[in-house]
């Protein structure tokens, strides 16, 4: 399991913009090979998805949204599926 | 527990997590076969694949005038690894996110 924890200095529905808009997507993210499929999304809260590469074991990612003082913290957590699935969780 | 360390540092390096990507994907290679299809040069993949392996990524075997490597076949060095690689990636992930936030910001 991987978790990464930023905050970005901006409300939860501004960073679910960030996150999601595909135009914005693609500035940040920049994975094109991947195919993805999206689990949960409720905007400005949690985002879920699964996601691979052709042969390759896939993964699950979690993003959720919490408002703090200084802006909306990011919490990402991406956990395999495949054979690591046991030793990496 | 005290090769972690290096195992994280040799996976710092986009370069390098894309040199070990195609040492897993080819079953093995020497530095000269990756130089053309990465587009670096041959002095620079030899660095890379001597630090993967260091880390102990990669197991270096003399082969004529150049060394082979292979991926080294050990599950608990590989999900160190996918951790190292896939938390690589979202570091460099959300720092473009914080740069792009930051930008719109400035904008207005």
């Amino acid at each position: 399991m991987v978790a990464r924890d930023i905050t970005l200095p901006v409300d939860p529905d501004e960073a679910w913009d960030a996150l999601t808009d595909p135009e914005l997507l693609e500035e940040w993210f920049g994975d094109g090979d991947r195919e993805a499929v999206v689990e949960e999304a409720e905007p400005g809260e949690r985002l879920v998805f699964w996601w691979w590469e052709d042969g390759e074991p896939g993964s699950r990612v979690e993003l959720r949204l919490v408002a703090v003082p200084t802006g909306t913290r990011v919490s990402v957590r991406e956990a395999p599926v495949g054979p690591f699935a046991l030793a990496g969780a | 527990m005290s090769d972690k360390p290096d195992v994280f540092a040799a996976l710092g390096d986009p370069t390098r997590r894309t040199v070990l990507r195609e040492v897993s994907m080819r079953g093995s290679a020497t530095a000269t076969e990756l130089a053309l299809p990465l587009g670096v040069t041959r002095q620079a993949v030899a660095k890379h694949l001597a630090v993967l392996a260091d880390a102990g990524l990669v197991n270096a075997r003399r082969e004529g005038r150049e060394t082979r490597y292979r991926p080294t076949p050990a599950p608990m060095g590989d999900a160190i690894s996918w951790m190292a690689e896939v938390g690589g990636a979202w570091d460099e992930r959300l720092a473009a996110l914080e740069r792009q936030v930051a930008r719109r910001r400035a904008r207005g």
